[in-house]
C-alpha cells in the first residue's frame, strides 16, 4: 500500500526521532558522571532560581539556620575602623583590601579584577613573597603577605597597583583568530620603602564560595588517592598535594585557595580576615603590619581578637552550609556533545567530576554525598604563561590547584562581565581554556584543533555546570 | 587609582560595603573601589540632574516607621526629605531586607509612597543604605542602581518600574547615618 507523501514523511521523521532518542540516552549513559544534575548531592539547592546561589542546604535546625543568618550578616556587612560603638564589627585595617567579604565574593560569585586605570584591585589580591636567606620563601619583609592599597585614616596605604595588559594573538586550526590579554603587575607609590629585590607577586581573584562545606568534607584519603606526584602512570598529569605546616608543626593537606594553601574553611576565612581586612581572630591574633609599618602597629584596634569566636563560627558556618546550584541544560544535545569532547580532551583527568564526602556531624546533607565539583583539589603545573613565580608552601611558582567548575554556568547570571582564572585575565571560558599550559597543554592543543562547532559545544558543556 | 587623602581612601573602601544598590532577580553587583576624586556626579552614567536638583532643595523632616504596625510617613514625588532612621536593632521589618546585614551600628526605617503616573522612578539617597521597595509584602526588582562616593548630594540611586494606584513601602536598612536625604522622582533618560 502506498502511503500519502506527507503521512510517509511524518512517519519517517517520527521513526528517526525514536531512533535518535535512545542514541542520545545511550550517549548520556556513557558520559555518566559528566552529566549529573545535582552537583552537590543532597546539598544541591532547590526552589527559587533567583536565590539559587544563596540557598542553604536542607535539613538545618532552627539553631543552625539562625547561625547561618548571623554568618551571612557578617559576610555582607562592612567592618569599620575603631573606635566605634559598633563593637562587633570594628577593627578594620589599619591596612586592608576590602571592608567586607561580599565586596570580593561578588554576590557569592567570583570576584572581578579592575577593568580601568582609575580602579584599585579589591577582589583581586596581590600576594607577595620573597626568598629568605635560607632559600625558603616567606612573606615580603616590608609589605607582608599581600599588598594593601587601602588604609584607615591616619595610616598610609601601602601604595597603588598598576596593571599593564599586552595582547597575545593566535589562530585556531580552522583559521579563526583569537586574542588574549596578558596582565603584568606593578606596585607604585610605595609608602614604606623598597620591596625586596626578588619579590614575586601572586595575583589571586576571589573565588565563588558555593559548595565549600562539601569540599571541606572530602576525606584526605580520597584526594590523596588521585595524587601522582611523579607521574608514575605516564599520562603527563602529576597531581601533587600541598602539605601545609599547621600551628604546632603538624602537616595538613591544603585544599582551599588558588594554590591549595589553606587546609580548611576556617583557616581560609581567618586568613582572608587577617590579610585582606585587617581583622584579627583567635586563630590569628597579630595585626597584619610589618615591623616597617609603625603607624599600622600603633593604629587603633578593635579588641583582641577583633572578631569574636562566636561570630567567626557563624561566618564559617554560613559558608559551610551554602548549597550548590543544580546543573542546567543537560538535555541539550550540544551540552552532551560538549561533555564527550571534555572527556576526549582529557579535561576530567584534573577536573575530576566526582568526589565523595565523609561524615559532617550535625549536617546530614553534607555527609556521605556523591558530589560533582570537577576538581581533584591537587596541584598541577600549568606552564609558564600562568606561572606567578612565587612558591606557596609546597606549591611551585607554576603550580595551581585545579579549581572546582561547579557553578561556572551561573557566573553570567550574576554579572554583566565575568572573569576567569586566578587573576581574572580570561574574559571568557574560551580564553580560560587557551591560557591552559603545562600539564594541560595537550588538552589545550585539542581545543585549538577543533572546529568552531566543537569549541562551542565544549563551552556549552561548561556553561551547564 | 591615586588616593590623595586617608579619608578618601576609607570612603573609597566604604563603597564596597554592599550598600550601593539592588538589582534583583540577580543580586546587586559591588562596584570596584574607585578614586573619590574621579567619582564626581558627572561620572554617573545616568542623567541625574533632576535628582540632584531635588536633593539640593530644603529638606522636609520625616521620621521613618520602625515597623510593628506603626504608621508610616507618606513621601511625595519630587520632594527632598530628611528621613530620620532608627537603630536597626530596634526596627521590626515588614519583610526582612533582601540583603541580610548586621544591626550593629546600622540604621533602618520604613516610609510609604505612591506615584502619580506609571513609569520608571528613582530612589535617590544622600548617604549609604540598602534599599528595598515593597508592594504587597514582596520585593520589587530594581531596574538599575549606581553610587558615587564623591558625588554630593547624590550618593546612591536605585530605579524601579512603578504603577500608579499602588502603595509602595520604601525600606531602608544597613544605613551608615541616622538621618539621610531621600528623594523619589521620575527617571529622565539621557
Amino acid at each position: 500500500m502506498r502511503l500519502p507523501r506527507m503521512r510517509a514523511l511524518a512517519l519517517g521523521v517520527a521513526a528517526l526521532a525514536v531512533a535518535a532518542a535512545p542514541a542520545q540516552d545511550e550517549g548520556r549513559r556513557e558520559l555518566g558522571e559528566l552529566l549529573v544534575r545535582d552537583s552537590g548531592g543532597a546539598a544541591t539547592s532547590t526552589g527559587d532560581e533567583r536565590r539559587v546561589l544563596a540557598a542553604r542546604i536542607h535539613g538545618l535546625t532552627d539553631e543552625q539556620r539562625t547561625a547561618g543568618r548571623q554568618g551571612e550578616a557578617f559576610f555582607n556587612t562592612s567592618f569599620i575602623p575603631s573606635p566605634s560603638e559598633a563593637i562587633r564589627r570594628d577593627g578594620l585595617g589599619p591596612l586592608f583590601n576590602s571592608a567586607n567579604c561580599r565586596s570580593c565574593h561578588n554576590s557569592l560569585g567570583r570576584g572581578r579584577p579592575p577593568t580601568s586605570d582609575d580602579q584599585q584591585p579589591v577582589a583581586l589580591v596581590l600576594q607577595l613573597g620573597a626568598p629568605r636567606d635560607d632559600g625558603s620563601w616567606g612573606d615580603e619583609p616590608v609589605y607582608g603577605p599581600n599588598f594593601n592599597p587601602f588604609a584607615i585614616s591616619g595610616v598610609e596605604p601601602e601604595g597603588a597597583v598598576v596593571i599593564d595588559r599586552s595582547p597575545i594573538r593566535g589562530v585556531y586550526l580552522d583559521g579563526t583568530a583569537w586574542e588574549l590579554q596578558k596582565p603584568t603587575y606593578r606596585l607604585t607609590e610605595l609608602r614604606y620603602g623598597e620591596l625586596h629585590p626578588l619579590t614575586a607577586i601572586s595575583p589571586r581573584l576571589a573565588q565563588p564560595i558555593i559548595g565549600m562545606g562539601l569540599l571541606d568534607a572530602v576525606p584526605e584519603h580520597i584526594i590523596l588517592a588521585r595524587a601522582d606526584p611523579d607521574d608514575m602512570d605516564g599520562d603527563g598529569i602529576s597531581g601533587r598535594p600541598n602539605w601545609i605546616v599547621a600551628p604546632g608543626g603538624r602537616l595538613r593537606l591544603g585544599r582551599f585557595g588558588w594554590k591549595a594553601n589553606q587546609p580548611d574553611l576556617r583557616a581560609q576565612t581567618t586568613a582572608a580576615l587577617f590579610a585582606e581586612m585587617g581583622i584579627t581572630s583567635s586563630d590569628r591574633r597579630q595585626q597584619n603590619c610589618t615591623a616597617a609599618q609603625s603607624a599600622c602597629l600603633a593604629g587603633p584596634h578593635g579588641g583582641d581578637p577583633e572578631i569574636a569566636d562566636a561570630d567567626l563560627a557563624d561566618l564559617v558556618f554560613f559558608q559551610r552550609v551554602l548549597a550548590v546550584p543544580p546543573r542546567r541544560g543537560l538535555d541539550d544535545p550540544e551540552v552532551i556533545r560538549g561533555a564527550a569532547l571534555f572527556r576526549e580532551a582529557g579535561c576530567e583527568t584534573c577536573h575530576v567530576p566526582r568526589l565523595v564526602t565523609g561524615e559532617v556531624p550535625g549536617l546530614p546533607a553534607l555527609s556521605f554525598q556523591e558530589i560533582y565539583p570537577f576538581t581533584d583539589l591537587l596541584l598541577h603545573d600549568m606552564g609558564p604563561a600562568l606561572a606567578d613565580g612565587r612558591p606557596d608552601q609546597q606549591a611551585s611558582g607554576s603550580e595551581w590547584r585545579t579549581p572546582p567548575l561547579w557553578g561556572l554556568g551561573r557566573a553570567g547570571d550574576l554579572a554583566r562581565e565575568v572573569f576567569y582564572l586566578h587573576d581574572g585575565r580570561a574574559r571568557s571560558l574560551e580564553e580560560a581554556i587557551l591560557w591552559h599550559g603545562g600539564e594541560a597543554a595537550a588538552a589545550r592543543a585539542q581545543f585549538v584543533d577543533w572546529d568552531k562547532a566543537q569549541r562551542t559545544a565544549l563551552v556549552k558543556f561548561l556553561e551547564s555546570l | 587609582m591615586r588616593c590623595t587623602t586617608y579619608l578618601g581612601v576609607f570612603l573609597t573602601a566604604a563603597a564596597s560595603v554592599g550598600l550601593l544598590g539592588l538589582a534583583p532577580p540577580i543580586e546587586a553587583q559591588e562596584p570596584p573601589h574607585r578614586d573619590p576624586a574621579t567619582e564626581t556626579c558627572d561620572s554617573y552614567e545616568q542623567d541625574v540632574s533632576a535628582d540632584i536638583a531635588v536633593l539640593q532643595q530644603d529638606a522636609r523632616a520625616v521620621t521613618s516607621g520602625a515597623g510593628g504596625g506603626a504608621e508610616l510617613p507618606e513621601l511625595e514625588v519630587a520632594r527632598h526629605y530628611a528621613a530620620a532612621l532608627h537603630p536597626q536593632g530596634e526596627v521590626h521589618f515588614t519583610v526582612e531586607p533582601s540583603r541580610v546585614m548586621l544591626a550593629d551600628g546600622a540604621f533602618a526605617g520604613h516610609m510609604r509612597f505612591s506615584v502619580p503616573v506609571s513609569g520608571r522612578y528613582r530612589i535617590a539617597l544622600t548617604s549609604e543604605s540598602w534599599v528595598d521597595v515593597l508592594h504587597g509584602g514582596d520585593y520589587l526588582d530594581a531596574e538599575a542602581f549606581a553610587g558615587r562616593v564623591g558625588c554630593k548630594p547624590l550618593r546612591k540611586l536605585v530605579d524601579y518600574k512603578l504603577e500608579t494606584g499602588k502603595s509602595y513601602v520604601l525600606m531602608l536598612s544597613g544605613g551608615s547615618d541616622n538621618v539621610l536625604g531621600v528623594a523619589i522622582g521620575p527617571v529622565h533618560e539621557r
